[in-house]
């Protein structure tokens, strides 16, 4: 039989293979097959045929396409060539309408940036779906109704021991201590949490006890900034610190340090001590009481379950306690999803904040809004400037540009416009951010990610599109004879322009109205008892209800 | 400038070409290189190396007659330009301007 090397990777190199090379590239890798092949080394040959075919490979023998380069690609080149030529005259009107351009965009990016960041709270659990957090209302008739998402201290083993469909419950509070021995002591804000709590929420332990963050009740653990903020660049475990509880100070063991807490994350606290430490603060009573309120509850529901099945079983579990107390109805308990608590303004506010819907619409709106009428301010200033191009449109006509083509070129402008205000845009934007924040008072964290260049692309694009859209159209639509006659009159329809200005200042209006509507709500419900948070340097912080 | 400066490969083929004289191919070239400094160079980056020395116009090629093995594909021969003589008068040169700077002394000393 006669020998022939294999057949897919000489194909192959056909295929990629620049023509003009190919014939004597593939007749020396023959060569050498045939070579190795009559010494005997059959296998070797095969294997060395398709290696080589793959190390040839290269960019300089691949094929390339002549035909694509010339047409389209030369024609958007030389189009984006003259646009820049074009803007680069008229410097004037170019940085008129890059400046707003970029104001638009600035805005946009960071509102768009805020919004995002609001909408994204608390999706960063990976659990996120089986999280809920539970409420509690008590609503007694006439008016007498306590709605709280603090829950009794003894919610955590009810669900567990209650309800098979709850995997695991877990307590959240915030409490503030003074933290240190001696006097230089500093209040500080702190948790208590069940020792379960990074099982359910993924928060990450840095380094430390891996397995059991909070082993007994004298644990303690700290953020990474903490950490850094007590013991420097020590290693803090097994390390203690004191801390008042009470009239004592007791010092408690760091057991675990944990990597800071992402600003996106409705529960946010820097240390944390174990709720085993709830037996010694409090009584028994307050312990098992059903009407003293003080941690979150939040429940880890089992794998496919659905919390319904722990809604349905609620008013029987109550009644089984509390039969003799109240009639059924009256003491409600309740599960929110996790991701809804951030922006749910219609459950009562707990420990972790919670931002009104509105606002967050509202604040989109009007990124979107500025962002717009940046676009239709180019619109409106470059179709007042159309006539200087009169010349040059009845120039390309004649010599027989088609109104496609010229439409194109002029969509060159205002995209390469856009794209240059995107740069600058977002260079401002990242720049301003914090000040920004210090005087929006929000936390806008910027951080990239790779798909963050595709949107861009897209969204330079759009700006492109819609603001350069129609003075592209009414430029092109000159009319050679006009030209040439000398009546260049602008041709796109006033009317046209007038409703753009008339759009672009109720526009202006907006953020007024948005200033009023914030003026107008003080923050709290009105017409309703607050509840006190009684905190000092007493771990007994229960809400007081009266 | 292109050309100016060629890389020890690429002077190692280039003279090669010269060497073979009318007989250059990228296997003959791959053949001698590894016969006279045993190394064992990769036909592919022979080629790589010549349609560089191509692109320099160090050397130029033309296609052979055909052949009967090789599936009667024809041979790329290469052959030295004046420009790639040229280049290799210069870096002999000037290698031999720098050898003969060695102290002669050293030599006992090494």
């Amino acid at each position: 039989m006669h020998p022939h090397p294999p057949k897919w990777p000489d194909r192959f190199l056909s295929w990629y293979c620049n023509p003009e090379l190919l014939e004597d590239l593939q007749g020396d890798l023959h060569e050498l097959f045939y070579r190795t092949y009559d010494a005997g080394q059959q296998r070797k040959a095969r294997w060395l045929f398709s290696w080589l075919v793959l190390r040839s490979l290269r960019w300089s023998v691949i094929k390339r396409q002549k035909q694509h380069k010339n047409s389209l690609y030369n024609m958007t080149w030389n189009n984006f060539k003259i646009a820049f030529r074009v803007l680069w005259r008229d410097k004037v009107n170019t940085s008129l309408n890059l400046l707003g351009l970029t104001i638009g965009i600035t805005c946009f990016m960071l509102l768009g940036t805020h919004v995002r960041q609001e909408l994204s709270y608390d999706h960063f659990h990976s659990k996120k779906d089986r999280i809920y957090r539970s409420w509690l209302k008590e609503d007694y008739g006439e008016g007498k109704v306590f709605f709280n998402s603090e829950t009794p201290l003894r919610f955590e083993d009810l669900f567990e021991t209650e309800f098979p469909a709850v995997e695991t419950a877990v307590q959240y509070r915030t409490v503030s201590n003074l933290v240190g021995r001696g006097e230089n002591r500093v209040n500080e804000q702190m948790a208590i949490i069940s020792p379960e709590f990074f099982d359910v929420f993924d928060f990450t332990v840095a380094y430390g006890n891996q397995e059991q963050i909070l082993p007994d009740q004298n644990s303690l653990i700290l953020s990474e900034r903490y950490a850094q903020k007590y013991f420097g660049n020590d290693n803090p475990i097994g390390r203690t610190l004191g801390i008042q509880l009470g009239s004592e100070i007791r010092d408690f063991t760091i057991t675990a340090v944990f990597q800071n807490m992402p600003y996106e994350s409705s529960i946010k606290f820097d240390m944390a001590l174990s709720n085993a430490i709830n037996k010694d603060i409090y009584g028994e009573r307050t312990l098992n009481a059903w009407f003293n309120i003080a941690p979150e509850t939040y429940v880890l529901l089992r794998e496919g379950t659905s919390i319904t099945a722990v809604e349905d079983k609620v008013q029987d579990v109550v009644m089984s306690y509390l039969g003799e107390q109240v009639t059924r109805g009256q003491y409600q308990i309740g599960f929110q999803p996790l991701t809804d608590i951030h922006l749910n303004p219609d459950i009562p506010q707990g420990i972790a904040p919670v931002s009104n819907p509105q606002y967050v619409l509202i604040l989109g709106a009007i990124g979107l809004l500025v962002l717009i009428m940046a676009c239709i301010n180019y619109t409106t200033l470059s179709a007042g400037q159309s006539l200087k191009r009169t010349l040059e449109v009845g120039m390309r006509k004649v010599l027989g540009a088609g109104r496609g083509t010229l439409i194109q070129q002029y969509l060159s402008e205002s995209i390469l416009l856009a794209f240059a205000a995107m740069l600058i845009g977002t260079a401002i934007a990242l720049l301003i951010i914090p000040t920004f924040n210090r005087l929006a008072g929000t936390e806008i964290l910027f951080t990239f990610e790779w798909w963050h260049l595709l949107a861009y692309a897209v969204i330079g694009l759009l700006i492109g599109l819609i603001a350069g859209g129609y003075p592209a159209l009414i430029i092109s639509g000159f009319k050679i004879i006009n030209v040439l006659k000398g009546s260049g009159r602008s041709v796109g329809g006033n009317s046209v322009r007038k409703g753009l200005i008339v759009v672009q200042f109720s526009g202006h209006r907006l953020p007024h109205q948005h200033h009023a509507h914030h003026e107008a709500t003080i923050g709290l419900p009105t017409g309703k008892r607050p509840g006190l948070r009684l905190q000092g340097s007493t771990v007994c912080a229960i809400v007081a209800r009266s | 400038m292109k050309g100016d400066h060629i890389g020890e490969l690429e002077e190692l083929v280039l003279l090669t070409v010269g060497s073979l004289y009318e007989q250059a191919y990228a296997v003959k070239i791959m053949d001698e290189i590894k016969e006279h400094s045993n190394r064992v160079i990769d036909v592919t980056a022979i080629h790589s190396v010549l349609r560089r020395l191509d692109k320099k116009g160090l050397v130029s090629s033309e296609m052979g007659g055909a052949t009967a093995d090789r599936g009667g594909r024809r041979k790329r021969f290469f052959k030295l330009t004046k420009a790639g003589r040229a280049v290799l008068d210069d870096t002999m040169a000037m290698r031999m301007n720098l050898y003969k700077k060695l102290p002669k002394l050293t030599f006992s000393s090494i």
